[in-house]
């Protein structure tokens, strides 16, 4: 008869559990209650923030933060040391500098002398994220959409802080649970990110015939909106990143650790 | 409840007070590590806007912890990691303050308990989700159901077939010795 024994375990396992490290329970009183203020009255929110979701239902505007709001803490766990840099400056064709600031393809990138700028503890989604079928974003996007032939379908497809006409300005493939991620938005328009403190490494590279930075070190990464306002509070460490550009679009590409796999990568973009 | 229902953040607000720690420990057990917190606040969120459909025929607790075990998985799912169970650091100190070898169920010698924490890590996603509630949470066979969104037969037979493949990994405790004096 297996009962008596069972029993025993089920008492270990009970005294077990007192046993296990758990931290002690946080009080969320005051942060769910401002979630919960700030979506019953959504003219509370935060001006700059447009949201352009016609008819969703009240309850669905958080719905796919959570998983990315973790996968950026995440990322920003990857937390290595980071010399200062100097960027390579030639082609000047492709890129301008002004105040220091390297202009490529929407991206500003930055040298930060003191090092890495102090970023959030938990760093914020970019504004309005919402998850999409990749159907749904190529509908809604301004641009066309690229999907790298190697990684294939992506896990998950994120449009963010879409325009009055509900297009999203950046669209996102991710891969690998979070591990790598193809940004993709517009280019041409006015800056999308910021990289700060971007290391020794980085450096020009020829990506489908066309201009490439590669950054194989570990920098941060701030959105900067429409009117061009870093997000501040989006500020993340971002992993080992290629961008590049095609017509229109820039991509940027973070995940891969070796620029040969990143650019194979970007190779299979159609 | 029933304000709560009908919108009242206060009234929430108790709800939140009376559960929401037991909700972390939820999540902590279930491998949400340092994002348990984000899990709990999440789940809390979600549960104010479900609340006009919880019909108040269950307890709340189980009801909760449903939500909370499926924001889990979805972290799980974003981040492809599951923290373990890990023992307190202090593994030789009592937490309930008495001597290793008085408690009157049963010592868990310290190398018993590391084996036995070991065997739970290794059981697969639905043996370990039952032994966590059954036992590390202490919750009843119907909160367990509720919980995990089994049926009240599924969650027994996995829990036998749960204790079964952990006690052919640890052995029985009978004749262990304790190894310390």
């Amino acid at each position: 008869m297996a009962d008596r024994p069972d029993e025993e375990l089920a008492t270990e396992l009970r005294a077990l559990a007192a046993w296990l490290d758990t931290p002690e329970p946080p009080d969320v009183r005051a942060a769910v209650r401002a979630r919960l203020a700030a979506r019953t009255q959504p003219g509370a929110r935060s001006a700059n923030l447009t949201r352009a979701q016609p008819g969703a239902p009240s309850g669905n505007p958080t719905r796919s933060r959570p998983g990315v709001r973790r996968w950026l803490a995440a990322a920003a766990a990857i937390a290595v040391a980071v010399t200062v840099a100097v960027l390579p400056q030639g082609r000047a064709a492709v890129a301008r500098v002004v105040d220091e600031v390297l202009h490529f393809a929407g991206v500003q990138v930055r040298n930060s002398p003191g090092g890495l700028p102090s970023l959030p503890a938990s760093p914020s989604p970019l504004p309005s994220l919402r998850s999409a079928a990749l159907d749904e974003a190529r509908r809604r996007a301004r641009f066309p959409i690229g999907v790298p032939a190697q990684l294939g379908v992506p896990e998950q497809v994120l449009l963010a802080d879409p325009g009055p006409d509900g297009a999203p300005r950046v669209v996102s493939l991710i891969y690998r649970g979070g591990a790598v991620r193809l940004d993709e938005f517009d280019g041409e328009l006015d800056p999308t990110f910021e990289k700060s403190a971007v290391g020794n490494g980085s450096r020009w590279v020829t990506v489908n015939g066309h201009s490439g930075l590669w950054f194989p070190e570990p920098h941060a990464l701030t959105y900067l909106d429409r009117q061009g306002i870093r997000h501040t509070e989006t500020a993340r460490l971002a992993a080992p990143t290629l961008i590049w550009r095609d017509g229109a679009v820039t991509y940027r590409l973070e995940g891969p650790t070796t620029l040969a796999e990143a650019t194979a990568i970007a190779a299979s973009v159609s | 409840m029933a304000r709560a229902q009908a919108g009242d953040l206060a009234a929430y607000e108790l709800l939140v007070t009376r559960h929401a720690p037991f909700a972390h420990r939820t999540a902590v057990l279930f491998g949400a590590g340092d994002d348990a917190e984000d899990v709990v606040q999440e789940a809390l969120v979600k549960a104010f806007g479900r609340l006009r459909l919880y019909r108040g025929d269950s307890p709340f607790r189980p009801w909760l912890l449903a939500i909370v075990a499926n924001e889990t998985r979805n972290l799980h799912r974003s981040r492809r990691r599951r923290d373990s169970l890990v023992l307190r650091a202090a593994a030789r100190e009592d937490p309930n303050g008495t001597l290793p070898d008085a408690p009157a169920d049963g010592a868990l010698a310290a190398e018993r308990r590391v084996a036995l924490l070991d065997a739970v890590r290794a059981l697969d996603d639905r043996h370990r989700e039952v032994v966590i509630c059954r036992y590390l949470l202490d919750l009843s066979e119907a909160e367990t159901a509720q919980t995990l969104g089994w049926p009240r037969g599924t969650v027994k037979s996995r829990t036998a077939r749960a204790l079964a493949k952990l006690r052919t990994r640890v052995g029985p405790d009978a004749a262990r010795e304790v190894p310390h004096g």
